[in-house]
């Protein structure tokens, strides 16, 4: 359970997908941000995080959600997180997911065609 | 011991993993322990030395009903358990929302309690119930 995070990205029909394995946690935090921000300022409008190799996630990493989703603007919540999707969290970070109230906001898949069709 | 630093979150939450390992211990309650000690971990960094480090004792204990853990350290005096229940809505509308690390301690184990040790610091009691 070591605390690293590695990231890759890649755009499938328009949308950036950043791929995710390791720990999401206070350590790591800033990496995601940094990453996701560069990918917005090159022109992303819509995001899939592909958690399926994430074997952990705090609340650090919802607090980049958090902060990625407010990136893209939008007047509300719902409209900042309609462009950014995640896919495949496991069942702990779902769990983390729907403590904090984000399944309330931000949509999950298990499909990344269904994510990209989604936006 | 460890050090109270970012980069060793990893290390203490594969120590209470492996401390529950021995005991054969069911994976889903042992991963919500794990969560509650990295949150009140990373608030003692973060907040409590504010990332100027220092020492951190996690122990861990399983009396057959529950896995006990207890962190020590010498940061200035917070009790988390005086804090009250956000308001996750509230939270979330917010450009930048707190309270999160809290609020997942809360909902992530069965009892927590705070003391103040005669030494100074804190002492902080996480208690997950094993089925």
């Amino acid at each position: 359970m070591s605390s690293t995070l590695g990231i890759s990205v890649s755009e499938e029909n328009g949308v950036s997908v950043l791929r995710l394995n390791g720990s999401l946690d206070a350590n790591t935090q800033n990496n995601l941000e940094e990453k996701a921000d560069e990918v917005i300022q090159a022109g992303a409008s819509n995001m899939v995080l592909d958690l399926d190799e994430v074997t952990y996630m705090g609340s650090a990493g919802l607090r980049a959600l958090h902060i990625i989703a407010g990136k893209f603007g939008g007047a509300d919540q719902s409209e900042r997180f309609a462009h950014l999707k995640l896919l495949n969290p496991s069942a702990e970070v779902r769990r983390v997911l729907k403590t904090l109230g984000f399944d309330n906001y931000i949509d999950v898949f298990d499909n990344l065609d269904d994510a990209i069709n989604s936006f | 011991m460890t050090d109270a630093a970012l980069d060793k979150l990893g290390e203490i939450r594969e120590f209470v993993k492996s401390a529950a390992h021995n005991y054969a211990l069911d994976e889903v309650p042992i991963s919500d322990l794990i969560l509650a000690v990295d949150e009140a971990v990373t608030n003692t960094i973060v907040h409590g030395y504010k990332g100027r480090g220092g020492a951190i004792q996690v122990h861990f204990e399983f009396d057959g009903a529950a896995a006990i853990v207890r962190l020590r350290d010498e940061a200035p005096g917070f009790d988390p358990c005086s804090y009250l229940n956000m308001d996750l809505k509230d939270a979330l509308e917010k450009d930048t929302p707190g309270g999160f690390g809290l609020h997942l301690i809360k909902k992530s184990v069965d009892e927590l309690s705070y003391r103040i040790p005669e030494e100074g610091g804190n002492e902080l009691t996480l208690v997950k119930r094993i089925a």
